[in-house]
């Protein structure tokens, strides 16, 4: 609804679904971390799929650290949309001002 | 959105790391045991993980991909085929002819490495779950 007067909600709506997407991929690698026969993979965000990748083991370090930085990025993307509301807020109340 | 099925990921992941300790623990417990149910000496158990695919759907009328799936699940529980301790105890009832007792091949040191092993991944896959938590607080956090 609001990304129609806005285009950069509608970009940090979509930038959120694929931050869910790599947390899901992210999980997904270390729930498997002892699992031999499974191949690591990572969240392509132009795709929007999983694709495997070329060093096929999982280090769990590794994913916990990049499951840190997207949860820390997602982070940020609520905190700009929150920025964003504020905005439509003071315009939409105090426009008369 | 797809928290669900994050959240799910971690879940099956801290369920399967549960179960693999409680393989451990039955190991480790029975690694004296010489009579089992399936007749001989208590066989090292051997749990067989398998994956549950994540799967991404394209919606049609939107740019936005569905998740679905996703997860680690004990596929089943095998027999480690490797042999069998053989240790002179003349005096143990189940000794055969020359002395020997067959013991159980449980390896202490092995299942104890196994042990913390299986606990650092509860608390990897717990650390997965809380980041998923904490990115929903986040959305609700927005107003």
């Amino acid at each position: 609804m609001s990304e129609y007067f806005d285009p950069v909600v509608a970009r940090i709506k979509a930038e959120m679904k694929l931050s869910i997407a790599a947390q899901a991929v992210y999980n997904q690698n270390i729930a498997n971390a002892n699992n031999p026969s499974y191949v690591a993979k990572d969240f392509d965000r132009i795709l929007q799929r999983a694709v495997e990748r070329q060093k096929s083991q999982v280090v769990l370090e590794d994913e916990l650290q990049a499951l840190g930085v997207n949860a820390a990025q997602y982070t940020t993307l609520t905190r700009l949309m929150n920025f964003k509301m504020n905005v439509a807020r003071t315009i939409a109340t105090q426009g008369r001002r | 959105m797809g928290f669900r099925e994050a959240i799910g990921i971690s879940y099956s992941g801290i369920k399967s790391s549960l179960e693999q300790v409680e393989i451990a623990s039955s190991n480790l417990a029975n690694s004296l045991s010489t009579r089992s149910v399936d007749g001989g000496p208590y066989r090292r158990r051997v749990a067989v993980l398998e994956e549950v695919p994540l799967q991404f759907q394209k919606e049609l009328d939107k740019a936005t991909t569905r998740l679905s799936g996703g997860g680690v699940r004990v596929r089943e529980i095998q027999y480690d085929p490797s042999p069998l301790q053989r240790v002179y105890q003349p005096g143990h009832p189940d000794a055969d002819g020359e002395g020997f007792v067959q013991l159980p091949n449980v390896r202490h040191s092995e299942e104890v490495v196994n042990l913390l092993y299986y606990s650092r991944l509860y608390e990897a896959n717990l650390t997965a779950y809380n980041s998923v938590k904490g990115m929903v607080r986040d959305t609700l956090q927005i107003q």
